[in-house]
């Protein structure tokens, strides 16, 4: 079974313990031949190393499992500067909006040939004759 | 310059105005134009007033401002390492770059998923605001549209209806907008609270264990050089320097730590903040979020400042 990232860490914090052990071993005993105390800060050096061998293996775990939960974050991101995209493309729904008060005055004068031209109109403006999505249709949905 | 299809719009319109079926055209400019802002102004009343999403843009700025500590800390791993090595060098000869290549090739991953969740926040701060949509600019074309409206060669609406429209039409227009934002936020947040929630636990991780750690084994190589100088038993100003030097480096790690701590403690006030605005998706311009948010802000400010003296 591989080792997770809390094991990297369980295993980083018990050889750092041990190097710390070591350093107040060493101080509380002046007395060792230099012999002697290069060799166990020799042991000292290597439960170091190891300690940030293991950190660094328990940040690379770490990373390896957030990669998913990562591009999920990323793909929202991307989806929010769409939508930004659409909000910013609200002149196509302002056309609409024109179009809209021509029919509205048009019905109101009751001139069938300006009716059915303010419905074309409309028509055109709603159906996306401009290039891009339409914004009218994304802030309705 | 008229498009083709205004200057058919236009012309359409006006060659409508002299059709035999056309009312008197005194009566017409005053006449649909009153009915027809009736018509916006029950529109108005119906509508639900515009959201105010302040809070939540805040939160977003606050939160990316907090999250650009980070890199500092990132940075300072690998420099740790080179600060032990200075004290401690290691012990098959390797130069302190080489001994620490790890702790610098593991720096891109690290800064990545900072980067993705900065790159988060600001898209949410911007959904959130509405500065990047010109709604003057977008209100002066409409209103240019309906003053040249005409019947029959006279211009329906007078000035101040103009005005009145494209103003009612900029509230409709931002009560839309506003929807669609509110909307587009519930979204993102129903679905990214529990991604926020496991990527703020893994940085806390990072921070509150490794680099934490990190700093305690440098700690742990300074001591170790103390040791020695204790060892040479002989009292020269090397020495004492040495002991200071031990000293200041002791103090600058305590340092460091306070500044990772408050770095966490943001996480945690991130990780909150996304948690009510996922509580408080269906209603983000309430004043009960804002006071939530505004609470969190609170905290996060001084933490910020605390991590910004470190770095």
């Amino acid at each position: 079974m591989p080792l997770t990232a809390d094991d990297f860490r369980s295993l980083a914090d018990q050889f750092s313990g041990l190097a710390n052990s070591i350093v107040v071993f060493e101080e509380k005993n002046p007395q060792l031949s230099d012999s002697d105390f290069q060799a166990i800060d020799h042991m000292r050096k290597v439960a170091l190393d190891q300690s940030d061998k293991f950190l660094i293996a328990a940040i690379q775990q770490t990373l390896k499992d957030l990669n998913a939960p990562l591009a999920r974050i990323s793909n929202a991101t991307v989806k929010m500067n769409e939508s930004l995209k659409n909000l910013n493309n609200i002149g196509k729904a302002i056309s609409i909006a024109s179009a809209g008060i021509q029919l509205g005055v048009a019905i109101l004068s009751g001139q069938m040939p300006a009716i059915t031209q303010a419905i074309g109109n409309l028509v055109d403006s709603s159906s996306g004759s401009g290039s891009g999505s339409s914004p009218g249709s994304e802030i309705s949905s | 310059m008229e498009t083709p299809t205004k200057m058919r719009r236009k012309l359409s319109i006006r060659q409508a105005g002299y059709s035999p079926l056309s009312p008197p055209s005194n009566g017409l400019s005053s006449a649909p134009s009153r009915r027809l802002l009736s018509i916006l102004i029950v529109a108005l009343l119906v509508l639900p007033s515009c959201a105010d999403f302040g809070p939540v843009k805040d939160y977003a700025a606050l939160s990316k401002q907090a999250s650009a500590g980070y890199s500092g800390i990132i940075d300072d791993m690998y420099q740790s390492c080179l600060r032990s090595a200075e004290f401690d060098p290691p012990s098959n000869a390797d130069t302190p770059e080489k001994h620490c290549v790890e702790w610098k090739e593991i720096q891109p991953g690290l800064l990545h998923v900072e980067s993705t969740l900065q790159d988060y926040l600001v898209a949410v701060g911007k959904l959130a605001g509405n500065e990047t949509i010109s709604y003057d600019k977008n209100l002066d074309s409409l209103r240019n549209e309906v003053e040249d409206i005409k019947l029959s060669g006279k211009s329906v609406f007078g000035s101040k209806q103009v005005d009145a429209i494209a103003g009612l039409a900029g509230f409709l227009l931002k009560a839309a907008t506003d929807g669609y934002r509110q909307r587009q936020l519930e979204r993102t947040f129903s679905a990214q609270n529990e991604n926020v929630k496991t990527l703020t636990a893994a940085l806390k991780d990072i921070i509150a264990h490794d680099y934490e750690k990190r700093l305690e084994n440098e700690e742990i190589a300074i001591e170790a050089f103390r040791v020695r100088l204790h060892r040479a038993s002989d009292q020269s100003l090397a020495v004492e320097i040495g002991m200071r030097q031990v000293q200041e480096h002791l103090w600058d790690i305590e340092k460091r730590k306070e500044a990772a701590e408050n770095y966490v403690k943001t996480l945690d006030l991130i990780a909150k903040g996304h948690q009510q605005l996922f509580e408080h998706k269906k209603d983000l311009g309430s004043k009960e979020l804002s006071k939530l948010l505004w609470d969190d802000a609170s905290e996060m400010i001084p933490l910020i400042h605390g991590i910004q003296k470190a770095f």
